[in-house]
């Protein structure tokens, strides 16, 4: 039982990326999943309690990035974050699609995510803030932390929609690149020994 | 985040903060006062070790009794734990005192005339 609901849970993620929640049918997850309609109905009584459960699996793997939060010190802690988030953005490509729509219909997975991006927010300043501390980053105000930390999640977040739009290809490379380079003005000489050794043969 | 462990942004910022000063430990040296211990606990070392089995309030209290073996008058009593078995209370504190005994084997005896006991 559990495998079946795991299939149609990856099915739906599939056919959410390719037509959108708003576009899908229980038929085409059934046929996706290689199972019938009355077996969906049996383990999901209605769409909306797939976009429910798949919701909650895109939460618990959110949650588990954020948990990952200074397990290593150095920029090399960053850069394993900024590939967690490019995978799950990517995985779930859906969500951005989705986001209007999501606001309208479904306003409880909208604040929930609104809880989730504001606790990424705080991870970022949090960890700006430590590397200032430890001399990797050059002494910062507050209000430019803050501004940086918005400017970094909003590359984490609309960094894939605007590939999309503008028809160019998405790879992990390129978008660490695209954050690193909101980052690296305000790298101490520390901090540039560390991406010059870590972090740059890795991108460049 | 879920309903069951949702936590404000300001304690979570807190929390972040938090999490970033256990990186950096502030290293300060101790002071000789801090090793005060081992002078004032020294005497412990040349103690011998009595186990003490008494009933108190339905239960058999099991105790150490660390004395020394020059200076009668000094001695300590710590309780360790309470048993309900008296049997198993005996058997224990029997455990407890090899265990903190310096004398493991329980070879060396303590002889009275040695305390040289004034009666006086």
């Amino acid at each position: 039982m559990a495998q079946t609901k795991e299939k149609i849970l990856q099915a739906s993620i599939v056919m959410f990326n390719e037509y959108g929640i708003a576009n899908v049918r229980l038929q085409h997850i059934a046929d996706a999943s290689g199972i019938s309609v009355g077996n969906l109905a049996y383990h999901f009584k209605n769409k909306q309690t797939i976009i429910d459960y798949v919701y909650d699996h895109i939460f618990n793997e959110f949650s588990v990035i954020l948990s990952d939060y200074l397990i290593l010190d150095n920029f090399q802690g960053i850069d394993k974050t900024m590939s967690s988030y490019y995978f799950f953005f990517e995985n779930y490509r859906f969500f951005f699609t989705n986001m209007f729509e999501t606001e309208r219909n479904h306003p409880h997975i909208m604040r929930r995510w609104h809880q989730y991006t504001n606790r990424m927010i705080l991870q970022i300043e949090s960890r700006i803030e430590f590397d200032i501390q430890r001399d990797a980053f050059l002494p910062l105000k507050n209000q430019r932390i803050k501004l940086l930390a918005n400017n970094i999640w909003i590359s984490i977040i609309f960094w894939l929609p605007q590939r999309v739009l503008r028809g160019l290809s998405c790879d992990e490379k390129n978008f660490k690149k695209a954050l690193w380079a909101q980052m690296t003005p305000y790298l101490s000489n520390k901090g540039k020994e560390e991406f010059a050794t870590y972090i740059h043969p890795a991108i460049a | 985040m879920d309903k069951n462990h949702n936590i404000d942004y300001t304690t979570y910022s807190w929390l972040l903060k938090n999490i970033n000063q256990q990186v950096f430990s502030d290293s300060t040296n101790a002071s000789l006062c801090d090793l005060n211990f081992i002078k004032e606990e020294a005497w412990l070392c040349d103690t011998a070790v009595i186990n003490r089995v008494e009933k108190r309030n339905g239960t058999y209290l099991i105790s150490l009794v660390f004395a020394h073996q020059k200076n009668p008058l000094k001695l300590l009593i710590r309780p360790i734990t309470e048993m309900n078995c008296k049997k198993k209370a005996i058997m224990m504190s029997e455990i407890f005192k090899r265990q903190a005994a310096k004398d493991q084997r329980g070879t060396i005896t303590i002889k009275e005339e040695k305390l040289n006991i004034s009666l006086n």
